[in-house]
């Protein structure tokens, strides 16, 4: 009996959707408050011969406790700010580049007919898996090159930006100070340098969200392309350092030296086909000769400088009669090209809809086909499951 | 035995998935045209039947258009996100869809003269998309487009007479009374329902190949649609005499 009482209880909750979002208005200022809260069971198949068996990433996950206020003066002034509490309360010192604690916190000005202007802390225009909001994704993680280990995803700042012809042209640029999410701690580095970043992207024949997957089935075939590019200069002075974890899980988002990363994308729709494809280049010339991302060789040979990145490509279909997506995505990377060999993954995805994107179960698969000496990893496969569900 | 029982019912939820999902007949547009009219969210038919009338959420105005679809004139800013548009005799109403409001319009000077608060706590961009006025039970409708969708039934001060949750589309874009029957327009499902006025029960139904659908009106023999973000007004004829 009370077994099927909790599961009557449990499907009901499932099955009917919930509409939590809140707006509150005056007639002038709007303010919404939304949220989200995703979790999912992972296991992973380890090496054989792996010396480290340890299983901790079998577990189950509490990946987003989220929470979003968005707010609109009038026609001229936006603001948000959105935190996820997973992350806040997990008391780790690293901020996790894809998902971390603050994911935004600015305000906008758009009372300026020729150009937008942002101010504050958020993602910055530079990738377009990037800017896909996790939740429209049937992933439960994005993809190596694109999620926050190579180059940050967030960052403080101003941004300006632009639209043309119909929204179908798309215009940014940006000064940071260039440490990403490390930036929250207060302070720049010793350098007191900052990040350049710039994007422009077109879309054709109509307006391109940012969204990977067709559930409208458009009737037209659309797509776009993208181009962004960021350059920063951070010579340390001597006996300086870089802020604790801020250069990530393979000491690329930032560099005592100068730095250029540079990207192109694409992305298209039709029918409830859709596909992406992202390629990315970094060439980083380190301010001193004995820096380890230069592995030791000697000058003539590197010519002080030395080149990473890699490419993403995803094919997806959206079953419309099934409210299900299947998704395939393929992605290579070369953390360093000074040393041989790079490293690629096969990811498989499913997610069926119980509500739209709002109430979502979702299946990924990932499968190391190769990986690259300078980055081992312990294991060869992963399975994650599990359920997104946002109030909104 | 257990087993065979629960066969019997996949069969069963197998079928009436079939049924639930039988194919509905496709509309084809017989011809479109550009308009001048940046984001159009809205078109309703002038009373005199001579022109139409367009609000745009990009500029927050009305614009009013001859039958060929060249502006003709456009209000002033108005508010903040105009969504939906309703005429009748006497004024013009316009959907302010996030501060929650509706304007009533001069049609001499497209002035607002009334505004009316119709207050909805649910998503920012999720609040009334349409607007209609129901013949046949003699009040306003307004619709909020997703999650949920609500039909709200409003008197002609717009207080709310009644409202009820409405399940058949993943989102309403828009509303027009037209020979005896509600028209809804869903946008994310392409499809256009004939409902039935009194209890908004779906009569007939037709799937319209056009990307972001956001209008719709009827204009003697003809269906017009309007998409958003290519600003073009659609011909179909008329699904009833297909």
């Amino acid at each position: 009996m009370s077994t099927k009482f909790t599961l009557t209880i449990i499907i009901g909750f499932v099955l009917n959707p919930i509409f939590a979002q809140l707006t509150i208005t005056n007639g002038v200022h709007n303010m919404e408050i939304t949220g989200a809260i995703s979790g999912y069971y992972n296991y992973r198949l380890l090496k054989p011969d792996a010396t480290n068996q340890d299983l901790n990433k079998n577990r189950f996950r509490l990946r987003d406790a989220q929470i979003q206020i968005e707010g609109r003066v009038g026609r001229t002034w936006e603001y948000e700010l959105q935190f996820d509490i997973a992350d806040l309360a997990s008391g780790s010192n690293i901020i996790d580049g894809e998902n971390p604690g603050l994911m935004d916190a600015y305000v906008k000005y758009k009372g300026l007919k020729f150009i937008d202007i942002q101010v504050g802390y958020g993602k910055t225009p530079y990738s377009r898996n990037s800017l896909v909001p996790f939740f429209l994704s049937p992933y439960w993680q994005r993809a190596q090159i694109t999620r926050g280990d190579i180059f940050s995803r967030r960052d403080i700042g101003v941004t300006l930006s632009q639209s043309f012809w119909k929204q179908r042209i798309n215009v940014y640029g940006g000064i940071y100070n260039g440490i990403g999410e490390i930036s929250l701690r207060g302070d720049n580095d010793a350098t007191g340098s900052v990040e350049y970043i710039a994007r422009a992207d077109f879309a054709y024949p109509a307006r391109f969200r940012y969204q990977e997957i067709d559930t409208r089935h458009v009737p037209i075939p659309m797509f776009q392309v993208g181009f962004n590019g960021r350059y920063t200069k951070r010579n340390l002075p001597d006996g300086g350092t870089f802020p604790a974890f801020s250069g990530g899980e393979y000491g690329l988002r930032v560099l005592d030296g100068e730095r250029y990363i540079y990207g192109l994308d694409a992305a298209f729709m039709y029918k409830g086909f859709s596909g992406t494809f992202e390629i990315h280049q970094f060439r980083g010339q380190p301010r001193l000769a004995t820096n380890p991302l230069l592995q030791g060789l000697p000058e003539e040979q590197t010519g002080r400088f030395f080149l990473a990145g890699g490419w993403v490509g995803q094919a997806n279909y959206f079953f419309k009669k099934y409210r299900t997506i299947v998704s395939v995505r393929y992605e290579t990377l070369d953390l360093n090209d000074l040393v041989s060999g790079r490293s690629e993954r096969l990811s498989f995805a499913v997610a069926y809809q119980l509500n739209g994107f709002n109430s979502m179960i979702k299946f990924q698969y990932f499968n190391i086909l190769k990986e690259e000496s300078i980055d081992p990893l312990r294991w060869t496969e992963q399975f994650r499951i599990g359920w997104q569900f946002m109030f909104r | 035995m257990k087993l065979n029982r629960i066969w019997v019912y996949a069969g069963l939820v197998l079928a009436l998935s079939t049924l639930a999902f039988a194919k509905i007949p496709s509309l084809k547009f017989t011809s479109w045209m550009s308009i001048k009219v940046p984001e159009p969210s809205d078109i309703a038919m002038a009373p005199d039947g001579e022109s139409y009338y367009v609000v745009s959420d990009d500029q927050a105005a009305v614009y009013q258009l001859d039958l060929d679809g060249n502006v003709i004139r456009k209000s002033r800013t108005l508010g903040i996100d105009l969504e939906a548009v309703c005429a009748r005799p006497d004024f013009l109403y316009a959907v302010d869809e996030t501060p929650r409001k509706v304007y009533q319009l001069s049609y001499e000077n497209l002035e607002v003269t009334r505004t009316f608060n119709v207050p909805y706590s649910g998503g920012r961009n999720k609040g009334y998309e349409s607007i209609t006025y129901n013949e046949a039970k003699k009040c306003f409708v307004l619709i909020t487009e997703k999650d949920p969708i609500i039909i709200v039934e409003l008197d002609h001060d717009f207080r709310q007479i009644n409202e009820l949750y409405w399940k058949h589309a993943r989102d309403i874009s828009s509303a027009t009374y037209h020979n005896g029957f509600i028209w809804l327009l869903s946008d994310e499902d392409m499809t256009v329902f004939k409902c039935d006025p009194k209890n908004y029960a779906i009569i007939q139904q037709w799937r319209i190949n056009v990307h972001n659908p956001e209008g719709i009106v009827f204009n003697g023999k003809e269906m017009l649609i309007i998409a958003d973000d290519l600003e073009r007004l659609y011909r179909f004829n008329h699904p009833e005499v297909q």
